[in-house]
């Protein structure tokens, strides 16, 4: 239990870190938040009158500290720009990417799994190529690119999908997955090569394991070796690079969101980042980070789930 | 997009059927880049078009005798602006995986090596800094400041980079500094620095280079990004990003201002993909498992 | 290649252009404006052309409507929240202006009875229409205006739009008196519910006392606020307790897509009713859909034109030869085709289109790629080497295009300039700290030419291309204080013929809105005023959707 909570504690100091880098750097690099607040007319007693009431004013760590006071209400402060507390606004926003983001690990995972146990039964054969290869080509096709590439063809000239937004579960559940396909297509192309891989290589050096020669000695049929023998002890990296993806991937919402024009979390870091909407883009922050960490943190606990070895040597 | 992350549990991989094959293709993928590297380097001494001149063709055109690989919204030439644009991808891509693996390594070692307080502190350091959304550190960097010069984009994209290569050399200079021969050596009384030098190294740095062209690869692709949400290099320096980016407004015209670079890019990508991986496997063999 | 299949993407340039003058102008407002002492605007653009002239015979109640806007407000309230064309679409289903365009293109009183003057013009009385309720069921008072000019008035960025109004007394439930600190006799232009002026739409006494009012927002128009999902979409619902005709639709849903491409792919995918472009070639292809009855196109009157900002005080830009030379080394056809503008837009040769009424010819330069070599090399003979100059846009990729492109042309005249990218915020931190040298700016001219005051004025701390002279100072002081149209035109030819000496702008076209919409949609170009007489349903690029109703 000491560990868990060593771990837990880890957690939180790096999540602490991360948004009092991230609430530094806002402050401390160029680019001046009254102006963009109050406009090119305001006179220097607004601005001064401004900068008085967004607490900008303050030495930084006190400015931080109230922050984090705040934050840990629930309260992350309000959008200069919107005018929209910044919880409400990433509360609206943030089912959207992790839709996006689930949806894509779906699939990437529905795609890999039976790609990795085709090509790990037959290590050299041609299918094992044939994967390889296309994986490889799979990995260097950039996230950006798939998207514009599926957005010409299927939404543009075939006219398959919407190019538009976001439909809400709630309105149409048909309709919600349909807006989320193409960019959930686009953000999981990479890791479906990515999780072949690992799990391909995972399977051949479990396949060569002694349990597995005594159960096909034993005579199981190979669908059985692999589903209820061979697959648990080979998916530990298959589950690591699941989790260490989400951060990746919250980095190609960015981009893709963008694209889509998806109403999610990523588009709003980067509006926030582009017009210095410095609590938006530090509530944003801390959302990613806090998400990012957790999921890892799941997936050390996985770990020992999977693996009951780990528990006991653990490193790090 | 940081296809490094990954490596270190697999340098053990045993056989892979691809990897007597690699021979063909890893060579092609070193022709590829020398080519691409040899061109963008000689680019002005060229017979190419001004990648800036708007004069070069007709905006839009298909492949022609002038414009071989057509041109642009604005009657560039894009094979022209492609030549142009792998010089800040190759600059960037080999500088920021450089910046970061020549920090990040030194960090990685000392941490690895010296262990207790040091490792600690790196090791939180690197957490904190993997735990930022990459894209989002770079992009935000990069608006903040409002410098888009070439140092500003290699830098941040090392920034990504950082994070992951001291934990990778940590884990390595930590397997071999517990090895016989160098508990050995220090035993018969050689210097840390020594023992770094002589015995650490040769088994760190080969690995991280094979890690490092796979960087670039990822390197590559994050400069693309970067330059899609237009937060690369000040036009009109060509990047292949942000020439897709500009040809993703025409492509129910025409689809060879995002087609051009996005193939170089992919070609690129998947060729630094093919060397790191025929070199990681090989190191996989030779020095055992990690 | 026929125009159909040509989709440039005009749209992005203008809505960036026009957002920036939207952040420009609404973060101070229109000036004050003098003139006709008629309290009527005697130019504002011309009427609209080329809009159906579908009747409002046989309209039914009822349907959605779903509108594609290019981009989110920051809030609905008029007296806080400075709105592009995006935000005044959806206000003006709320909202209603005191007073809006009649179809020629004169300011009549709209949510007032009369707006009246004294002689001299620093008294103005607006008597309000009886029985006029916001949704809330408040009245629509003395009381009520009173409130939302004195709203107006405490908002640091917006406080502009009523820079001369010194006092308001309350006659009595109907009648305000607003007393002047000088004459002001385009005072009811202000009313109409611009970009730059939002002080004419009236919110709710109990919506501006709210904190939260700009995310509740209460008017006394034909729909009535449901809900907001910011970046996703906002909703009205038809106000049935609307002091005129009601609405025939039932719902309208505004939906944000800031993607150009996104945005047009929506109204072809039939995803949305009504979109609405300032891309020429988007007005084209939809108007050749048009005669196949896929699509109606409505067509706006021209709005400011496109432009360049030189800042006149930075070296060499201060040398107006250099000026000159840029002007002359824009072949603005290479423009138009990059826009695939050519044969919509107009060319533009100062802040008046030259069908305007308020044009003059001046000085202004022509293309000419010699001229302007002959005028850089005798710069460099007398001063040195130019320097490289800093070209400041936006980040749109379609807009960096665009400066590619004049980047491109000013190096044939041996002109060299950087192009930077920034947030539209940092462009406006830079303008006003006057840290610029070229950059893409708009929101000047296409009106009256008052409106253009602090923008060309030495006084006024607005003048960011801080070009002047004293001439053009009193020309523009003049002209203010003019009530007849000709002789104030006197004065503000001469304030062009001073432009087109200096040129402290380049002048790139005018600008006209298209609002498309689904061959079901009626009455979109129609706007029926109080007394039944026709307003103007479009101008730039926002519309009033009062009349429209869906064939089923």
């Amino acid at each position: 239990m000491s560990l868990f909570r060593s771990r837990l504690f880890r957690l939180l100091a790096v999540v602490m870190a991360v948004t009092f880098a991230s609430y530094s750097m806002v402050s401390l690099l160029p680019g001046d938040v009254v102006t963009a607040v109050l406009g090119e007319r305001a006179t220097e007693a607004d601005r001064v009158a401004a900068r008085h009431d967004l607490h900008l004013d303050d030495p930084l760590p006190v400015r931080y500290g109230r922050w984090v006071a705040e934050a840990v209400t629930g309260d992350l402060g309000t959008s200069y720009r919107t005018h929209q507390p910044v919880s409400e606004a990433i509360g609206q926003r943030i089912w959207v990417t992790l839709e996006l983001v689930f949806l894509s690990q779906l699939l990437a995972l529905a795609l890999a799994i039976p790609m990795a146990i085709f090509a790990a039964l037959r290590p050299g054969s041609w299918i094992d190529r044939v994967m390889s290869g296309l994986q490889l080509g799979m990995l260097a096709v950039p996230g950006y690119l798939v998207a514009i590439v599926l957005m010409a063809v299927f939404a543009v000239k075939l006219g398959w999908f919407d190019t538009t937004g976001f439909v809400h579960f709630t309105d149409s559940p048909f309709g919600n997955i349909k807006s989320l396909l193409l960019p959930s297509v686009a953000l999981g192309f990479e890791q479906v090569a990515l999780y072949a891989r690992v799990l391909r290589t995972d399977l051949v050096n479990t396949f060569n394991q002694d349990f597995i020669w005594y159960a096909r000695a034993r005579g199981l049929r190979t669908r059985r070796i692999v589903t209820h023998h061979a697959l648990r002890p080979s998916s530990i990296g298959l589950v690591t690079l699941t989790g260490v993806s989400v951060g990746r991937m919250i980095g190609g919402t960015v981009l893709v969101e963008s694209i889509f024009a998806l109403p999610g979390l990523g588009r709003y870091t980067i509006d926030a980042i582009n017009n210095r909407d410095f609590l938006a883009l530090q509530g944003a922050v801390v959302v990613l980070t806090l998400g990012f960490v957790l999921v890892n943190f799941v997936v050390d606990i996985l770990h020992g789930v999977i693996d009951p070895r780990i528990r006991a040597e653990e490193r790090l | 997009m940081t296809t490094a992350l990954t490596a270190p549990t697999h340098t053990e991989v045993v056989e892979t059927p691809l990897t007597h094959r690699y021979g063909v293709t890893v060579w092609i993928s070193v022709l590829w880049l020398a080519t691409l590297a040899t061109t963008a380097l000689i680019a002005p001494l060229l017979p190419l078009y001004d990648p800036s001149d708007t004069r070069a063709g007709v905006p839009l055109s298909i492949p022609t005798g002038h414009n071989w690989l057509g041109t642009d919204q604005l009657g560039r030439d894009l094979l022209s602006r492609t030549v142009y644009g792998a010089r800040v991808s190759i600059v960037v891509g080999v500088a920021a995986v450089l910046v970061s693996a020549i920090i990040g390594g030194f960090i990685g070692l000392v941490a690895g090596y010296f262990q207790r307080r040091i490792e600690m502190v790196t090791l939180f350091g690197a957490d904190v800094l993997m735990a930022f959304p990459t894209l989002l550190l770079a992009a935000s960097i990069v608006a903040f400041t409002n410098s888009r010069g070439l140092p500003t984009v290699v830098g941040v994209i090392a920034l990504i980079y950082l994070g992951p290569t001291i934990r990778i050399v940590r884990a390595l200079t930590l397997s071999v500094s517990h090895r016989e021969f160098v508990t050995a050596s220090r035993s018969l009384g050689a210097t840390n620095g020594r023992i770094i030098r002589r015995e650490v190294m040769p088994n760190v740095v080969p690995t991280l280079i094979s890690m490092m062209i796979v960087a670039i690869a990822g390197a590559v692709v994050a400069e693309g990004g970067l330059a899609y949400l237009n937060l690369s290099v000040a036009p009109p320096t060509p990047t292949w990003g942000s020439m897709i980016a500009a040809g993703k407004d025409k492509i129910d015209d025409s689809l060879y201002p995002v087609l051009i670079p996005g193939g170089a890019l992919f070609l690129t990508v998947l060729a630094l993909t093919l060397i790191g991986d025929a070199v990681q496997k090989r190191q996989g063999r030779d020095l055992g498992p990690i | 290649m026929t125009h159909s299949r040509k989709r440039l993407r005009r749209i992005t340039a203008t809505l960036s252009i026009v957002a920036l003058a939207a952040l420009a102008a609404a973060c101070g407002g229109n000036d004050p404006k003098s003139t006709s002492t008629t309290g009527v605007s005697d130019t504002q653009a011309p009427v609209l052309t080329n809009a159906p002239t579908t009747t409002i015979q046989g309209a039914t109640q009822g349907g959605t409507l779903t509108v594609a806007i290019e981009g989110e407000s920051s809030g609905f309230n008029p007296t806080a929240d400075p709105w592009s064309n995006a935000g005044h679409n959806v206000a003006r289903s709320i909202f209603e202006p005191l007073a809006t365009f009649d179809s020629t293109g004169k300011v009549v009183p709209y949510l007032a009875e009369s707006i009246e003057p004294n002689t001299d013009a620093t008294v103005w009385t607006i008597t309000l229409r009886s029985g006029v309720k916001f949704q809330n069921g408040e009245p629509l008072n003395a009381e009520a205006v009173r409130l939302n000019f004195a709203a107006v008035q405490a908002n640091a960025s917006f406080k502009g739009q009523l820079e001369l109004l010194a006092s308001m007394k309350v006659v009595d439930d109907l009648t305000l008196e607003l007393t002047m600190s000088k004459a002001w006799s385009t005072f009811p232009n202000t009313l109409v519910g611009n970009i730059g002026s939002q002080v004419g739409y009236m919110s709710a006494p109990a919506m501006l006392a709210s904190a939260d009012g700009g995310r509740n927002p209460i008017g006394t128009g034909p729909f009535t606020f449901s809900e907001w999902v910011p970046d996703d979409h906002l909703t009205v619902v038809r106000n049935d307790n609307y002091w005129g005709t009601p609405a025939w639709l039932d719902t309208i849903v505004f939906k944000p897509i800031p993607d150009s491409t996104t945005r047009k792919a929506a109204m072809d995918a039939g995803d949305v009713d009504v979109y609405y472009t300032g891309s020429s070639s988007e007005i084209i292809e939809y108007q050749a859909l048009q005669k196949d009855g896929k699509f109606n196109v409505a067509i706006g009157a021209p709005s400011e034109p496109d432009m360049v900002m030189f800042n006149t005080k930075s070296m060499p830009l201060d040398d107006v030869r250099v000026r000159r030379a840029i002007v002359m080394a824009t072949d603005m056809s290479r423009v138009f085709d990059y826009l695939d503008a050519t044969g919509v837009k107009q060319l533009t040769h100062g802040p008046y289109a030259d069908t305007s009424f308020w044009y003059a010819k001046s000085n202004y330069p022509e293309f000419d790629i010699a001229g302007a070599t002959k005028l850089i090399e005798e710069y460099v003979a007398e001063k040195g080497a130019l320097p490289d100059i800093e070209f400041a846009g936006n980040q749109s990729p379609f807009l960096v295009g665009l400066q590619e492109l004049y980047q491109s042309m000013w190096k044939d005249a041996g002109i060299n300039v950087k192009i930077v990218s920034r947030a539209q915020a940092e462009n406006i931190t830079a303008v006003v700290g006057g840290k610029f040298q070229i950059i893409m700016w708009g929101g000047i001219g296409g009106g009256d030419p008052d409106d253009d005051y602090s923008d060309f004025h030495s006084g006024t701390g607005l003048n960011f291309s801080q070009f002047n002279t004293p001439e053009m100072d009193a020309a523009l002081d003049k002209g203010r204080t003019l009530a007849d149209a000709d002789a104030r035109k006197v004065q503000y030819d001469i304030v062009q013929q001073i432009l087109g000496d200096g040129v402290p702008f380049l002048w790139a076209g005018t600008n006209q809105f298209g609002v498309i919409s689904k061959p079901s949609v009626q009455a979109l170009g129609s706007f029926t005023l109080p007394d039944g007489s026709a307003g103007q349903a479009i101008t730039g690029g926002q519309f009033f959707l009062k009349d429209v109703w869906l064939k089923q």
